[in-house]
């Protein structure tokens, strides 16, 4: 398999055209995705953007970072011109009028959007089963779901559809599928990349970031895409540093016993642990026991914020201006959100639920700082189990719990990352990363030496 | 399922999430962090951006001006 960094050189140094590379993947999309169900719609003006990218390469122009690397985009972030329909209904013939700010950093170097990817309704979902546009099947676990609410992104990269791959991660939805489909997904601190124009789920949560088959590729998209915005209020102005070749050291790795006792499949943890020995030998690095003693609340906690905040977001799909009216035309798992959100906010239940969820959260931002002071970086599962056959009969409350490893990170503003780690009975299984919010660079450094134990 | 079978089983979780989370105290004031995360303003004043992301969107622009008629933007 050509690595992203190989597979950029080619592209800039003319080996390989962008013309060639995107009918490659045209190619691919046209033969393949009528099982996988990744793509929603394709972007029309690909190639001739590629053959544009060609023009300046034999004029000598400089080129972009992402110079004829082809980008798929999760249906809720807003690219011109294309069908932003965030997997319903509800917006099943709005159209994009303006370039998310990712949008925007990713045309300027360069980069090739391919098309929108699938996604569970609203990113409402994490088994890539909400969408009203179908299930995305997973293309390394065949028969299984691909995971979610960034299904399409996810099975994107895994089937070859695009170089790197655009998701959104409010509790999970980068990471579950980039685990479950065994690929690297990236989690950002929140404040790190620009939100600007992308249909939001939770705003206090919500990141975008970046889906690849290796860590160059996630390092590079996100280096292309991360960074303070004057278009988003929540993203913080600090230094941004080297993730494609970040700096090397021994060191410190949490372990928290709480997360053991929230996986179920032992498999998944034995496998994780075995994997975390084996990079602490190779680094001389430490594993540190560490305490986390309130994430074994954080699903109880999350929802209740989610469908709070998700019912504030929800109330512009009124019908009025565009798209049609939300109640009326989506599916079970966004109604269940808008009306338990509602009866949240009202005010008999306000104190009951979301104080409490909020004191949860709190507690658990503090849990991670106390364990940030012993240790480097946290390791953990990305999910407790492995991905279920698609059209199983899940419970809500079960599907929920798939987040349970990957909540927290958001709760406490952390990065975080799912590597490929192992395969259990032919299903890969992603290892989770995580580091202090704006320490990407010490992410990255402990992704790249993981991604090398596995090959 | 329909919509009353839905609600129902909203409530049916949220309560049995609220069994669980009865545990925690609830020792934060709400509204502090919001004081504490503010940031000195350390860029101009950003306006421009956004008159230029909402000029780019607008149906006509004219002299510095948008046009369009009342209801149609």
């Amino acid at each position: 398999m050509v690595g992203t960094k190989e597979k950029a050189e080619q592209l800039r140094s003319g080996k390989k055209t962008a013309e060639e590379h995107v009918l490659e993947v045209l190619d691919a999309i046209n033969r393949h995705n009528k099982s996988l169900n990744a793509i929603l719609f394709m972007n029309g003006e690909a190639l001739s953007q590629a053959r544009t990218i060609d023009h300046k390469r034999k004029a000598g122009k400089p080129l972009g970072k992402l110079a004829g690397l082809t980008i798929a985009v999760k249906s809720c972030i807003s690219v011109q011109g294309l069908p932003i329909t965030a997997g319903s209904r509800t917006l099943e013939n709005y159209t994009g009028t303006f370039d998310a700010e990712v949008i925007e950093r990713i045309q300027a170097e360069d980069g090739i959007v391919i098309g929108m990817a699938n996604m569970d309704e609203f990113a409402s979902g994490a088994s890539g089963e909400h969408s009203a546009y179908g299930v995305t099947h997973n293309p390394a676990a065949p028969g299984r779901i691909a995971g979610g609410s960034s299904s399409g992104s996810a099975a994107s990269v895994a089937a070859g559809f695009c170089d790197l791959a655009l998701g959104t991660d409010t509790g999970g939805s980068i990471r579950n599928p980039s685990s479950h489909c065994g690929v690297v997904g990236i989690k950002p601190s929140y404040g790190r990349v620009s939100r600007y124009g992308l249909l939001d789920l939770s705003m206090s949560l919500d990141q975008i970031g970046a889906v690849s088959k290796d860590v160059y590729g996630a390092a590079l998209l996100h280096t292309v895409i991360n960074g303070f915005s004057e278009k988003d209020a929540t993203t913080v102005d600090k230094p941004v540093a080297n993730y494609v070749d970040p700096k090397q050291s021994r060191l410190r790795i949490g372990v928290a016993k709480e997360f053991e006792e929230l996986c179920t499949d032992k498999r998944i943890w034995e496998a994780v642990m075995k994997r975390t020995q084996e990079f602490a030998a190779k680094t001389h690095s430490t594993i540190v026991p560490i305490s986390l003693k309130h994430v074994k609340l954080a699903v109880q906690a999350y929802y209740p914020l989610v469908y709070t905040e998700f019912y504030s977001a929800t109330r512009k799909y009124d019908g009025r201006k565009y798209g049609l009216k939300i109640e009326e035309t989506a599916g079970e798992e966004v109604l269940r959100r808008i009306i338990g959100g509602k009866l949240i906010s009202e005010a008999e239940y306000e104190g009951q639920y979301y104080r409490k969820a909020l004191a949860v959260k709190q507690a658990i931002a503090k849990d991670f700082a106390n364990a940030f002071s012993q240790c480097d970086i946290i390791v953990a599962p990305v999910t407790p189990t492995l991905p279920h056959k698609i059209g199983d009969d899940i419970s809500p409350q079960v599907e929920y719990g798939y987040d349970a490893f990957t909540i927290p990170a958001n709760f406490a503003g952390l990065c975080a990352a799912s590597v490929p780690c192992t395969e259990i009975e032919n299903i890969p299984v992603g290892l989770q990363v995580m580091a202090p919010p704006f320490e990407e660079e010490r992410l990255f450094s402990a992704l790249f030496q993981f991604e090398k134990l596995k090959k | 399922m329909n919509r009353e079978e839905i609600e129902k089983q909203a409530k049916t979780i949220m309560d049995s999430f609220l069994k669980e989370l009865a545990t925690i105290e609830e020792t934060h004031t709400f509204g502090l962090e919001r004081e504490q995360s503010m940031r000195e303003p350390k860029h101009e004043p950003s306006s421009e951006t956004f008159k230029r992301a909402f000029f780019a969107n607008a149906p006509k622009v004219k002299d510095n001006l948008i046009q369009m008629e009342r209801k149609q933007w």
